[in-house]
């Protein structure tokens, strides 16, 4: 029932979410289960909105790729967003302390997972496009789904770090924008 | 301090997510998305709620999309004939078509995804039989004209069936088997008509409307259920009923007039105050022993 209301919470309103959580002194187990639902979730749905690609696909092809495509990339995508969550977090607490904040990384690393529910926007727009089957409103819908769930996911984690490193909002943002921003450049960097 | 809206929003959340984590899977069932037949489920009852669940499978294979036109064909006869349907998969889609004398066929194949395997399909009209059989991956519609229809014998283990005639005037003989998948029958302007039907998996949805004729008619119809489900609707104003029926595993609802009398492992029966001497009468049986049946009878 908490992670219920954890989730409800953080959409309406993430800074009283956050404060009652570090009053409870919650752990990272909720927001781990937050992370890996919504990344599922993601993954999921995105194959049922993309579906109809794959009628044009031989029929005796087309489960096996359906089903089988589907548990893998859901399973490969976790473990990609398990990475990056642990990366992003360990960024944003530096890039926190360096800005004058307080918190400790486990705190950092609960709020980062949990700013994963931002996603539900996506989920949402994913499964009404599996619905609709037509490929422009599918564009459309991720597109639109993906632009607010990165908004609402980058707000609640500035709301996260604000609380837990007890920062003003503006460098709360820099934070959140710079580790956002350092885990995009970290795999052009690398290919260099 | 806890919100209940914020329990609402939460609950929300984790709803799309499961949903979204479950679709792909849906979408392997196929179909089950577009059902919409549950929401009118008339009554709460089990036996209703059963087979309602089940008649959902009748609105698959017909739900206009994921299909494309593969094949046109006329047949012509100058007699009456019956209709003999083996559905093993996809879908036989039965309507009335305009002109005396022929009959339109359109096969279509389902292009829906995802699809795991493409069947055959057959139709032929010789002899005074229609016949037609189809496997997964096609739908096959006919359209007839529906006094020329003086039998339907339809075996139904996999896929969906659908006849609708409103004026099926000169059907004499109905039996339909129902092994799996779904069966919907709409029968209008009946008479002296004998139905069977047996359903020992899947579903069976039927509408007979029974027509205002002249004279001595006799109709009986005979519904075993053995499992899966069935929903059968007469509606024959100016006839006398006579029901009986028996549960001895699963659910049974009879409800003759508006009056339920559901009943599970127990016996209902029914005989109209005036059947002995009625001109036009209704002779109804039914026995459940699995599954669930919901038969009702308004005269």
């Amino acid at each position: 029932m908490d992670l219920i209301y954890d989730l409800g919470s953080l959409l309406t309103s993430p800074k009283t979410a956050f404060r009652i959580m570090v009053a409870e002194e919650r752990g990272v187990g909720y927001g781990l289960a937050t992370l890996v639902i919504f990344s599922l979730a993601t993954s999921l749905s995105t194959v049922s909105a993309v579906s109809w690609i794959a009628t044009y696909l031989p029929p005796q092809l087309t489960s096996i790729l359906f089903l089988g495509g589907a548990v893998i990339l859901a399973l490969v995508l976790l473990v990609i967003d398990v990475v990056i969550w642990v990366i992003t977090s360990l960024l944003a607490w530096g890039f926190s302390h360096a800005l004058g904040g307080k918190g400790d990384f486990s705190r950092t690393l609960m709020v980062y997972a949990y700013s994963w529910v931002g996603r539900v926007f996506y989920v949402t727009s994913a499964l009404i496009a599996a619905v609709v089957r037509n490929p422009i409103a599918m564009a459309g819908l991720l597109g639109v789904g993906l632009v607010v769930s990165l908004i609402a996911k980058l707000y609640i984690q500035v709301r996260g770090l604000q609380v837990v490193h007890e920062m003003s909002g503006g460098r709360a943002l820099a934070a959140a924008l710079l580790a956002a921003l350092l885990v995009l450049l970290i795999p052009l960097l690398s290919a260099l | 301090m806890r919100f209940e809206k914020d329990l609402i929003v939460g609950l929300l959340a984790l709803i799309i997510a499961i949903t979204a984590i479950a679709s792909p899977f849906i979408m392997y069932v196929g179909g089950w998305l577009s059902g919409g037949a549950v929401g009118n489920a008339p009554s709460a009852d089990l036996g209703s709620v059963l087979s309602t669940i089940v008649g959902a499978l009748t609105r698959f294979g017909f739900t206009g999309w994921g299909e494309e036109l593969v094949k046109e064909d006329t047949l012509n006869t100058s007699s009456p004939f019956s209709i003999v349907a083996i559905i093993s998969g996809g879908g036989i889609e039965v309507v009335e078509g305009g002109e005396n004398g022929v009959v339109r066929v359109k096969v279509y194949r389902s292009t829906r995804f995802p699809q795991a395997t493409i069947g055959s399909y057959e139709y032929g009209l010789m002899d005074g039989k229609l016949m037609v059989r189809v496997e997964d991956g096609y739908v096959v519609k006919l359209y007839v004209p529906s006094n020329y229809v003086e039998s339907i014998n339809v075996t139904v283990s996999g896929g969906g069936l659908r006849i609708q005639l409103s004026d099926a005037n000169a059907l004499r003989v109905l039996n339909a088997r129902v092994d799996g998948g779904g069966a919907r029958l709409d029968l209008g302007s009946l008479s002296n008509t004998s139905i069977t039907v047996l359903v020992s998996g899947g579903g069976l949805d039927a509408d007979l409307a029974y027509a205002d004729v002249p004279g001595r008619v006799y109709s009986n119809v005979t519904v075993s259920v053995e499992g899966g489900g069935a929903k059968l609707h007469i509606s024959a104003p100016g006839y006398a009923f006579r029901a009986g029926c028996s549960a001895s595993g699963g659910a049974l609802n009879l409800r003759v007039n508006g009056e339920s009398r559901a009943t599970i492992n127990g016996e209902s029966t029914y005989v109209d105050p005036n059947y002995g001497e009625a001109l036009r009468r209704i002779s109804v049986s039914v026995r459940v022993s699995g599954g669930g049946a919901d038969v009702w009878l308004t005269g």
